[in-house]
């Protein structure tokens, strides 16, 4: 098997929006590769540059703001 | 249902019609309110259009994001019923307490069952036109109306039983084996027609098919040849290796006897065994089949079929008896069967009574075919007659020739008559059988050998009609005729052979020699001892053999479990005809095009006279696909069944029938929305014929990402992107048939115009409009974006008629412009759909006795905006008069006012709370994990590995238990939640399920029965999220679900108690403005039961009402305003204060505390829940047009003024410059003064046009000349422009970009414009130029704004929440706004604006107890430093420095934040550069603890722990 580069993405999404954006995505069956994590914030406001900077440090290679 | 009634006889519960967004907001006020509240929608989901839109105007937000929390919201409301695919059939009783009958239609589908997983819909074979998507993509008969649809439950769309099935005796379902066969699973449509029939094979070729005679396909061209297509099915079946069934359970112990292994009996002792009995079928001959086997030749019916279909019911366990003829049925009962069907069919051949009728050489039908179907042909000699023309004879016949014989069939009345099928006698004739018709055997002779030689025949003619009207047939005299023949073949009829029915059963016999037996369960005269099939009626068809013995095995089992034989007879389903007028519209649309059947090939004659091979060579796949394509699904829902085969929860229920129930309920609300206008009715655009023309709604679906075309706009005829879009405004408005402007329309249209540009960068787009009536906020300014932003070109003309380009199904639009008229061609044409009241709300209104007008909307008063004709029945949204969302998102609020001051004395008499058990405390406990991993039938289960999910589940730290269900969310599992934390001492809940914006609380709720906090729990979305958008990745979906539960996890360890704060309600309201709007605001709280502070800073009551002296419906102003006053002033809850100003406020919802300034300088401190502001606004009399620089230039106000003291002939009264002055003759009015340049005023034109009218009145010959850029006569105020233009009243057009001049130089008022028709410059000289002057916000209210920390619009006029759904609300909770202030609006507007508000404030002061969530921001004061941060990025401005805090270091002040006023978005955290504040339940080591576990595993890192899997490494 090739080694393909399939980056790791965080993707950080207001619940009230583009979480909801993100359920639609499956009711439609979209497709999108797997390495991509959705984590629910209350408001993307809420989102603390901290925990952008965590997900790069745990190995993440891309972070996703969605609100 | 037992229900309570609260004081003076009233019910505390309304009933809600219409469960669009107007519905919706009603019922969550009335139940936030205190109210049960009924929700009455006739399709199977709420959200009405607004679920249609894509994005809305003005704010370009997504339609479906901002109605679906309200659509959560109401279906989870304990308060609120959600009654779907219902209709109101009455309303009985009085206001206060109705009787209302509704009719609920079947839903098909369980909703407390489905988890609306979709599996069903995935194998239902019916697809028809989906009509949320206006018909420009399919649906399943069972769907879901759309994706986010609440009540999130399946249903199916059944119109009732197909024309086939009613007329097959077995229920066939033909149309669900055809839609199989049309979707090409065989399979499946194998399956279906098994459902019914053991005998697809015999059927498939032998079968009567009544079902064509029925089909409704016969009304357009040709019946289907469903016979052909069964056949096709079981060839299809059969063409692979058999593979038996397994053996049936068995379940009881009685043992059932069938006698007779034909159709009937066989189909009986199937089912049987099915049921779990030991059968045992007992056949005299050596084969099974019955008449099939031995009496339908093999050319029709090849042995193979019966025997392939007869294995079958012996492999699932009937104990098949060959050669083994029951000689008593007594003897049966005696060796211990305990039931006993006789099935032996009609055996027998009859014989005329004719001499030589038992010569050597004459046989009957069925011992002839029986011997040569058992291989033992007579000799039948050289020439054969067969006496009689029925389908037996025709066998008969046809098996002589294949024997070598001539043969010849006699039959005594005409060919007509004969009960043959014609095609049966075709191919005889085809295989050289002779016929002559009307000939009749009187004698047999025999010959010198004692055998037959000839038959002596008789001719015969139609003689005189019998009792069943067919001409007898009578001999003729002298005619009689010899034919010589070998043999003679009696098929004149057969009977049963009953032997073995000994006398003394009791069982009685008819002179047919058929068993009486009850025609629907069998049973006869002795106990246990059945009959059915031929047996009982004589000869018939083996479909009613089928159906027979269906019937009797139901009558076995019932006999036997000691039910009522005779089950009660059950409600049946109409049959789903098609109406003539529905054919031909189908046919219109292209749907149905006439044709032919597709004919099944058979075998040459001359090859088929070789032998007995199989005549009809049936279809191939393409034939029968073909043929099935031309079933029209009468039904919709072909009950095939497929779905409840697929539907693990068990939900799909096709039994269910329509019911009606009845309701008792102390007011109705009917929100019933409004239909688009039919624009194929409008031919001239051609909607329906050319496909490139579309209506607004089509393309709003279009637009829609999760539309048809998933957000992409191409063009319906060729799917190609549109370059050259075309809107045409007001198709079914404003024109012969529609008397009133739609409102909506233009605004929409800018919007849809707006966002194909923004799809498609480059598209031009051109709008054919009359007038743009963007009057409403924020309208104006949209229009012009999309004018000069986006480069939408507007042409002000009425489009005639469309032209199609044949050749590229482009459109031609012919238009004018100026004095030219020109063509162009577009790719895409758009209609902008009017609004219509639809057929069936008309028939609402007369079922509940409403007055409605020509069109069927709702007739209303302007004082009572909100009420229909009779009394407790209250109305809101289109169905009134054409609106949008936010004016019918006000009315719904006001009508659940209305409703609520009427029903105020039963307030909380019929709602519930939620009851949960006291909150364990888990502090000081260890995390223990409980997870729940959700199979979701297939959804998750079938793309990734579940169990494996919970397995890795079990091994994370914490968890103490880890299973995985097949649906989490069903009843049961649920309940099971909550044992498992009680039984396991769970202290976190996870579900790996689905979207926590659906099933949260659901969940929530199961823990929090167990004794929870409910924030103990988390959610893993590892559908939506994964299994959805990973198919085909097994591994790597089953991988990510992993870590999506091990976030799950590491969070939920992390989780606290999160608790919701309460605070006692101060249950009062503070009204600002004493105007119409805070009269009547004040006054819809005060019949509510609460007291008001009416708070008005002049001397008197009435604001700008006591300036309004007509109104355009005629009535007087004054009557309304001095009853308001009065009543405002008497009312024992309102507390008036004159002359008074709010000076201060703090607090928050629920709880705030007011200070008032009077005028004398004392003040007064109020305490109280809500805030409506209502502070109105004032006529705009800036200098612009000259105002004040001459006297006979007058403002709209003092022109009304003025007309008011002519026409009661009391002019010196007037204080005006003009108060001298006659009537005048010559009067110009200018529309959009100053201000209105910018926004419209939205009452200029009407009050200008009203104004007009009663000049006219007054003097008719007046020359009255309006000159205008729009003329926004919007709703029903169309009719005033109409009647203005009649009534002569001349109105000129001047552009945008070039405003009259007024000039007053020499003394006298000029007027100068260019006309924007003939581009002119015109010059008028006037008695009296009128201003129609803005309506503009009073200097002060950015202080009182300030004051309440609210926010104003661009304008300087308050600014609602959300200008869409919360119209009425500010962003702060328990501050609403009515009137003026909000935005220019007319009385009625701004009286139900007041309503809505006293209802949005009733649902705080409703309450005891005002709760907030708890999910809200804490600040650590130790580590504040008062930065102000916080304070300055809240959007709700709720952090404050508080002095008496102490903050880091000890210095004094601190930041606070009010837990009952922060929204909990958690933006002062994120910011606080001292990490001073953290918000409730997303703690900073909570997110981190997500983050953290999600990417800290093996599971998500690139070929690790399989190194060998990538050789080479990176």
């Amino acid at each position: 098997m090739s080694q393909e580069f399939e980056p790791r993405i965080v993707a950080f999404c207001c619940h009230h929006c583009a979480y909801g954006a993100a359920d639609l995505a499956g009711a439609m069956r979209l497709r999108y590769p797997e390495g991509v994590r959705v984590v629910r914030l209350p408001c993307t406001g809420k989102l603390d540059v901290a925990h952008v900077l965590e997900a790069f440090e745990r190995g993440a290679d891309g972070a996703f703001v969605a609100g | 249902m037992g229900q309570a009634s609260g004081s003076a006889g009233l019910t505390g519960a309304v009933m809600v019609v219409g469960g669009g967004i107007g519905g919706i907001q009603a019922s969550l006020d009335l139940a936030d309110a205190g109210f049960k509240v009924y929700l009455v929608e006739n399709r199977s989901a709420i959200g009405g259009h607004m679920a249609q839109l894509d994005k809305t105007f003005p704010t370009n937000d997504c339609a479906m994001c901002t109605i679906s929390p309200k659509l959560v919201d109401t279906g989870r409301h304990l308060n609120i019923d959600v009654i779907t695919n219902a209709d109101v059939l009455a309303v009985e009783g009085h206001a206060g307490d109705f009787r209302v009958r509704l009719r609920r239609r079947p839903r098909y589908v369980r909703e407390d069952r489905c988890t609306a997983c979709g599996d069903c819909e995935k194998v239902c074979p019916v697809a028809i036109p989906n009509p949320f998507d206006e018909g420009l993509s399919t649906r399943k008969a069972i769907h879901k109306l759309y994706p986010q649809a609440v009540p999130n439950a399946f249903a199916v769309e059944k119109r009732g039983v197909s024309p086939c099935r009613h007329a097959c005796p077995a229920g066939q379902r033909a149309q669900g084996y055809i839609a199989h066969i049309r979707a090409g699973d065989y399979e499946a449509a194998f399956r279906t027609i098994k459902l019914d029939n053991p005998f697809p094979g015999i059927c498939g070729r032998i079968c009567n098919h009544r079902c064509e005679d029925a089909c409704t396909r016969g009304r357009v061209d040709e019946p289907l040849d469903i016979r052909a297509l069964k056949r096709f099915v079981a060839d299809w079946a059969y063409s692979r290796p058999y593979e038996p069934p397994p053996p049936a359970d068995r379940r009881f112990d009685e043992r059932v006897a069938v006698i007779g292994a034909g159709p009937c009996g066989l189909t009986a002792a199937r089912d049987l065994a099915l049921e779990g009995y030991p059968v045992t079928v007992f056949e005299a001959l050596p084969v099974a089949g019955g008449m099939l086997r031995v009496g339908v030749p093999e050319y029709r019916l090849p042995a193979s079929i019966i025997e392939r279909e007869v294995q079958e019911i012996v492999d699932l366990g009937a104990d098949l008896r060959l050669n083994h003829p029951v000689s008593n049925v007594e003897d049966l009962f005696d060796d211990g069967f305990r039931a006993v069907l006789v099935a032996v069919g009609a055996h027998e051949g009859v014989r005329l009574p004719i001499p030589g009728n038992d010569l050597p050489g004459v046989l009957t039908n069925t011992s002839f075919l029986r011997d040569v179907r058992l291989g033992t042909p007579p000799d039948v000699g050289r020439r054969v007659v067969v006496i009689g023309a029925g389908d037996v004879a025709m066998d008969c016949a046809r098996t002589g020739v294949r024997l070598g014989a001539d043969v010849a069939v006699h039959y005594r009345r005409s060919r007509e008559e004969a009960s043959a099928h014609p095609l049966e006698i075709r191919h005889a004739e085809e295989e050289g059988v002779a016929f002559t018709f009307h000939s009749n055997p009187v004698e047999i002779l025999a010959g010198p050998d004692g055998r037959v030689r000839a038959v002596r025949f008789q001719r015969m003619e139609p003689g005189e009609p019998d009792e069943t009207g067919r001409r007898r047939p009578v001999p003729v005299p002298g005619s009689e005729f010899e034919v010589e023949c070998d043999t003679v073949i009696f098929s004149v009829g057969q009977r049963a052979g009953l032997a073995f029915l000994p006398p003394d059963t009791g069982v009685q016999i008819t002179r047919q020699n058929t068993v009486v037996a009850d025609p629907e369960t069998g049973a006869t005269a002795r106990p246990g001892l059945f009959a059915a099939g031929d047996t009982t009626t004589g000869t018939a068809f083996v479909i009613e053999a089928v159906a027979s013995g269906h019937r009797a095995a139901r009558g076995i089992h019932a006999y036997l479990r000691g039910e009522a034989v005779r089950p009660a007879p059950k409600e049946r389903m109409p049959v789903a005809e098609l109406s003539d007028e529905e054919l031909r519209e189908r046919m219109t649309r292209g749907e149905i095009r006439k044709g032919r059947r597709v004919h099944v090939r058979t075998r040459e004659a001359q090859e088929r006279l070789q032998g007995f091979d199989e005549v009809s060579l049936g279809y191939t796949e393409d034939e029968a696909r073909k043929e099935a394509e031309r079933c029209l699904s009468c039904g919709v829902c072909s009950e095939c069944y497929s779905c409840v085969e697929a539907c693990k929860a068990d939900a799909v229920d096709h039994d269910q029938v329509e019911d009606t129930q009845q309701l008792r309920v102390g007011a109705v609300v009917l929100a019933p929305g409004y239909q688009a206008y039919d624009a194929r009715l409008s031919q001239e655009y051609g909607l329906g014929r050319f496909p490139n023309v579309v209506t607004s709604l089509q393309l709003e679906r279009m637009l829609s990402a999760s539309g048809p075309t998933r957000g992409h706009v191409k063009r319906p005829g060729d799917a190609k992107v549109p370059k050259k879009v075309a809107f045409l405004q007001c198709v079914g408005s404003r024109d012969q048939d529609h008397d009133y402007c739609s409102s909506v329309c233009c605004m929409y249209a800018a919007k849809e115009a707006v966002m194909v540009k923004e799809h498609e960068p480059g598209t031009e787009v051109a709008v054919f409009f009359m007038d743009t009536r963007s009057f409403s906020k924020g309208y104006d300014a949209y229009y012009r974006r999309a004018r000069e932003e986006y480069g939408v070109r507007y042409e002000r003309c009425r489009v005639s008629r469309l032209v199609e380009d044949p050749d590229t199904g482009d459109l031609l639009v012919r238009y004018v412009r100026g004095r030219e008229i020109r063509e162009e061609r577009f790719d895409l044409v758009v209609l902008s759909v009017g609004m219509e009241v639809s057929a069936s709300v008309r028939d609402l209104a007369r079922r509940l006795g409403i007055e409605v007008d020509d069109h069927g909307f709702c007739r209303t008063t302007l004082f009572k905006p909100l009420e229909a004709s009779r009394p407790g029945i209250y109305v809101a949204g289109p169905f009134r008069e054409p609106k949008d969302i936010p004016e019918t998102v006000v009315e719904a609020s006001g009508a659940a006012s209305r409703a609520g001051s009427l029903l105020a004395g039963a307030r909380g008499t019929l709602t519930r709370e939620p009851e949960y058990p006291p909150e364990r405390d888990v502090a000081g406990e260890e995390p223990q994990v409980g997870v729940f991993v959700c199979h979701c039938g297939s959804n998750i289960g079938g793309f990734l590995d579940v169990p494996g999910v919970a397995e890795y589940a079990g091994s994370l730290p914490g968890v103490v238990h880890a299973e995985a269900n097949l649906y989490t969310c069903s009843q049961d599992t649920v309940a099971h939640i909550t044992e498992t934390v009680k039984e396991k001492g769970l202290n976190r809940v996870v579900v790996a399920s689905c979207s926590p914006r659906t099933h949260e609380p659901l969940f929530q709720d199961a823990v929090r029965a167990a004794g929870l906090n409910p924030m103990l729990f988390e959610m893993a979305n590892i559908r939506n999220h994964c299994s959805w958008v990973h198919g085909g990745d097994w591994e790597g979906a089953t991988r990510k679900a992993m870590d999506l539960v091990r976030a799950a996890v590491a969070r939920a360890r992390r989780l606290r108690p999160v608790r919701s704060l309460r605070y006692p309600v101060k249950r009062q309201a503070l009204v600002l403005g004493g105007g119409a709007a805070g009269m009547a605001a004040a006054l819809d709280l005060a019949d509510q039961g609460f007291p008001v502070h009416l708070v008005e800073r002049t001397g008197e009551l009435g604001g700008n009402l006591r300036r309004i002296r007509f109104l355009e419906t005629g009535r007087s102003p004054r009557e309304y305003l001095e009853d308001r006053v009065r009543r405002v002033v008497q009312h024992p809850n309102i507390r008036v204060h004159l002359e008074a100003e709010l000076a201060e406020i703090s607090g928050f919802t629920g709880n705030f505390t007011s200070r008032l300034r009077h005028r004398s300088g004392d003040t007064a401190v109020i305490e109280h829940g809500a805030v409506i502001v209502a502070t109105g606004a004032r006529e705009y009399r800036g200098p612009d047009l000259g105002l004040g620089a001459h006297p006979d230039i007058v403002t709209g106000l003092d022109f009304e003024e003025f007309l008011f003291h002519k026409a009661s002939g009391n002019g010196h009264d007037l204080d005006l410059p003009i108060a001298r002055r006659s009537i005048p003759d010559e009067v110009v009015m200018v529309l959009c003064v100053g201000p209105a340049q910018r926004f419209c005023s939205r009452t200029c034109c009407v009050t200008a046009l009203k104004n007009a009218l009663i000049l006219k009145e007054l003097r008719p010959q007046a020359r009255i000349t309006v000159l205008y850029k729009d003329i926004r006569t919007y709703g029903f105020k169309e009719r005033l422009y109409t009647e203005a233009r009649r009534r002569g009243v001349v109105f000129r057009r001047y552009d945008e970009a070039e405003p009259p001049q007024v000039s007053t130089g020499d003394g006298t008022v000029r007027v100068w414009y260019r006309d924007a028709a003939t581009g002119r410059e015109v010059s008028l000289s006037p008695e009296l130029l009128v201003l129609a002057e803005p309506i503009v916000p009073h200097a002060d209210l950015g202080e009182l704004a300030t004051r309440l920390k609210v926010p104003l619009d661009s304008d300087g006029f308050l600014l609602e929440a959300h200008v869409k759904l919360r119209p009425v609300d500010f962003q702060t909770r328990g501050l609403y706004l009515a009137g003026l202030a909000h935005y220019p609006k007319l009385l009625a507007e701004s009286v139900a604006q007041a309503q809505a508000a006293a209802a949005r404030a009733a649902t705080v002061l409703a309450k005891e107890h005002v709760e907030s969530e708890g999910v809200v921001a804490e600040v650590v004061p130790e580590r504040c430093a008062g930065c102000l941060t916080c304070v300055r990025v809240c959007p709700y401005d709720v952090p404050q420095i508080r002095p008496d805090l102490q903050g880091a270091g000890g210095i004094a002040g601190a930041a606070y934040v009010e837990p009952a006023t922060c929204h909990g978005c958690g933006v002062c955290a994120a910011e606080c550069p001292a990490k001073a504040i953290q918000l409730a339940h997303y703690t900073d080591d909570q997110v981190a603890a997500t983050v953290d576990a999600l990417l800290g595993a093996d599971t998500w890192y690139r070929g690790e722990g399989d190194a060998s899997a990538a050789p080479g490494g990176c």
